[in-house]
């Protein structure tokens, strides 16, 4: 069956090659109809077409008899006008259905340099660190969806994010299909799935999980598509949750060379389970306002976020009352209310980008959700907090294999007491595209920590390449 | 020093001169490729574009026509000679910068690139009978069932017109 229908593809794709082969000679021949320059044409009716295919061509049929390319052409026509029509306008008949399937993995290499290296228990280490499908269809009438998952070796090989320096996960399993030998079996991360309909340029909905829409990072998303290897630091930290899963609102309106845009969300908010429900009934929100404009000196983006939302993690708690009664009722375990603000900026002007953003995240606990501390010579329970942090990049992409030299400097204050609660770094880099999908990073990386430790700094060399597919 | 500047001043300045003239005997080539024509259907309402909504469609984003539907636009394939010259001289970008700038772009989740089709005479046979389809060609190659736009209220013959 497999076969048989992989033979009819092979027939069906020699067909469209001979199509288009004949199409493009098509294309060759002269239009004695044609205008001269300066002279626009007037309409046509189309049934009028045919008719204006040159029949000069070797092999021509007699004037009497239809000539076969000009059924091609035809053919090719009304089949181009229905993809696009199924595409586009919203007539698809379920009957074919376009489903592109693409993505993007990295591989990269990192080794800690100087004193760093003393205290790490993996100073050198290749690693495989994306590899996500993505599902993209047009569902006609101007519906679209998309689902992006990553497949991981996790958690195999890493600690519960609980215990970072307890006993790393390990998912080893018996192989039935292979003698019960061992296999190390990972997980997959839905990274979004939405769907949404364009109404005007001024409204598109978007429901489902997505990617939170702030600052430049992280909608810039993939490692094929960022500068350097990994996410900046306060990026990292997700002062703002990184997807959210709910409605979203955007839209963007054009005046002149000035474009103004916007988005709207409401979500579950953060949370253990945000993705699948809302812990606290406490609809988090969001938006966006941002402005592009283009000139002689290139395009610049502005951009402002906000995301306000409440945390809260909770238990199924089982007791008696003093009648004797069974009781359950949820316990609180954590709950907090966030604020988050952020501003970015980009600059693009031929090879040269410029690109920063500030983040801001305030917590406030609530009454009942204050979490007791766990770092070291902290309050016993935790304290309202606000950090922030901001980094800028600058980078010149040079024509020459697409060779992009660039730096970044970061910073981050936690605000809370915590193992690590500023830092500062410094780093340079080299991006190379040799070819639109292949991209290859060597980057060189100083952080200082701000810490009461003889390790206060740390060194890193690493290389990465990326590849979409 | 002067005297020998003198002597070789007549033959500096005819060689300025030939480069000069020869610089605008290459603009002025009979063979120098003729402009793009903007063409949707001959029955559109639209009769202009500007360069900014041009470079912007041609970039995956959604612009809409007088009566407010959305505007299709035809490619022609990656690697077909008009191709690589409209994208230069409307989205400013080589091939390569193309190909990354659409690979960016689906990887950030948003749309790909206008469909492309073989021919530039396919385009404009699909635009001829597609409502709000629109698509390049030269100047030279208009079928006679379509509507060239002005851009920015130039039409390819004037000498401020932008899409050459």
């Amino acid at each position: 069956m497999l076969r048989l229908t992989l033979s009819a593809s092979l027939l069906a794709s020699f067909t469209l090659a001979l199509g288009s082969g004949q199409a493009g000679a098509q294309a060759l021949d002269p239009e004695p109809s044609s205008p001269g320059p300066g002279e626009p044409p007037t309409g046509v009716p189309p049934s009028d077409v045919p008719k204006a295919i040159s029949p000069a061509a070797p092999g021509a049929q007699s004037a009497d008899a239809p000539d076969p390319r000009a059924s091609d052409v035809e053919a090719q026509v009304a089949e181009e006008m229905r993809t696009i029509q199924s595409q586009a306008a919203g007539s698809d008949q379920g009957e074919h259905h376009r489903l592109d399937l693409y993505g993007f993995a990295d591989f990269s290499y990192m080794r800690l340099l100087g004193d760093s290296a003393a205290v790490s228990a993996s100073t050198s280490t290749f690693s495989v660190g994306n590899l996500n499908l993505y599902m993209a269809s047009e569902l006609g009438d101007e519906w679209r969806s998309l689902v992006e998952v990553r497949f991981m070796y996790l958690p195999n090989g890493a600690p519960p994010s609980a215990n970072p320096y307890g006993p790393v996960t390990d998912t080893s399993v018996s192989d039935p299909t292979d003698f019960g030998r061992p296999i190390q079996w990972g997980g997959i991360h839905i990274e979004r799935a939405w769907l949404e309909r364009t109404f005007h340029k001024l409204l598109t909905v978007r429901v489902g999980n997505w990617l939170t829409p702030y600052g430049i990072w992280n909608v810039d998303h993939g490692s094929p598509v960022v500068i350097g290897i990994g996410r900046p630091f306060i990026v990292g930290e997700a002062l703002f949750p990184a997807s959210q899963t709910g409605i979203e609102l955007y839209g963007t309106a054009d005046f002149n060379s000035l474009q103004l845009g916007y988005h709207l969300t409401l979500s579950n908010g953060r949370g253990p389970a945000s993705a699948i429900a809302d812990e606290d009934n406490n609809k988090a929100i969001g938006g966006r306002l941002f402005l592009r404009h283009e000139s002689a000196f290139g395009t610049l983006n502005v951009g402002t976020s906000l995301y306000r939302g409440q945390y809260s993690s909770k238990h199924l708690a089982y007791g008696v009352d003093a009648n004797g009664v069974a009781t359950a009722a949820y316990a609180i375990d954590s709950q907090y209310d966030e604020l988050s603000l952020a501003a970015d900026l980009k600059w693009q002007w031929r090879g040269l980008l410029v690109q920063g953003e500030v983040i801001e995240n305030e917590v406030a606990y609530t009454p009942s959700g204050r979490t007791v501390s766990t770092n070291p010579g902290a309050p016993a329970f935790d304290s309202d907090y606000r950090r922030w942090g901001a980094y800028g990049l600058a980078g010149y992409r040079f024509a020459f294999l697409g060779v992009m030299p660039y730096a970044s400097t970061g910073y981050y204050k936690e605000g809370s007491p915590s193992y690590i609660p500023k830092l500062w770094y410094f780093l340079v880099g080299l991006n190379l595209r040799p070819t639109p999908r292949v991209v290859l990073k060597l980057q060189y990386d100083h952080i200082h920590f701000y810490l009461d430790s003889p390790f206060q700094d740390e060194n890193l060399l690493s290389a990465q390449t990326a590849w979409s597919f | 020093m002067r005297a020998t500047f003198m002597k070789v001043l007549p033959f500096l300045v005819g060689l300025a001169t030939c480069l000069v003239c020869g610089r605008d005997a290459h603009t002025a080539s009979p063979e120098a490729p003729a402009p793009f024509a903007i063409v949707v259907a001959a029955n559109s309402p639209l009769t202009n574009i500007s360069i900014y909504d041009l470079k912007h469609l041609y970039m995956g984003e959604l612009v809409t026509g007088p009566d407010g539907k959305r505007l299709i636009p035809l490619n022609q394939s990656a690697q077909s000679v008009d191709r690589l010259a409209f994208d230069a001289a409307v989205l400013g970008m080589t091939a390569d910068q193309g190909a990354a700038y659409w690979i960016d772009r689906r990887i950030r989740g948003q749309s790909g690139s206008p469909r492309a089709v073989d021919s530039s005479d396919l385009a404009q046979r699909i635009v001829a009978r597609f409502d709000g389809a629109m698509t390049y060609v030269r100047l030279s190659a208009v079928r006679p069932d379509v509507k060239i736009l002005r851009v920015d209220g130039n039409l390819p013959t004037d000498p401020d017109y932008r899409v050459r």
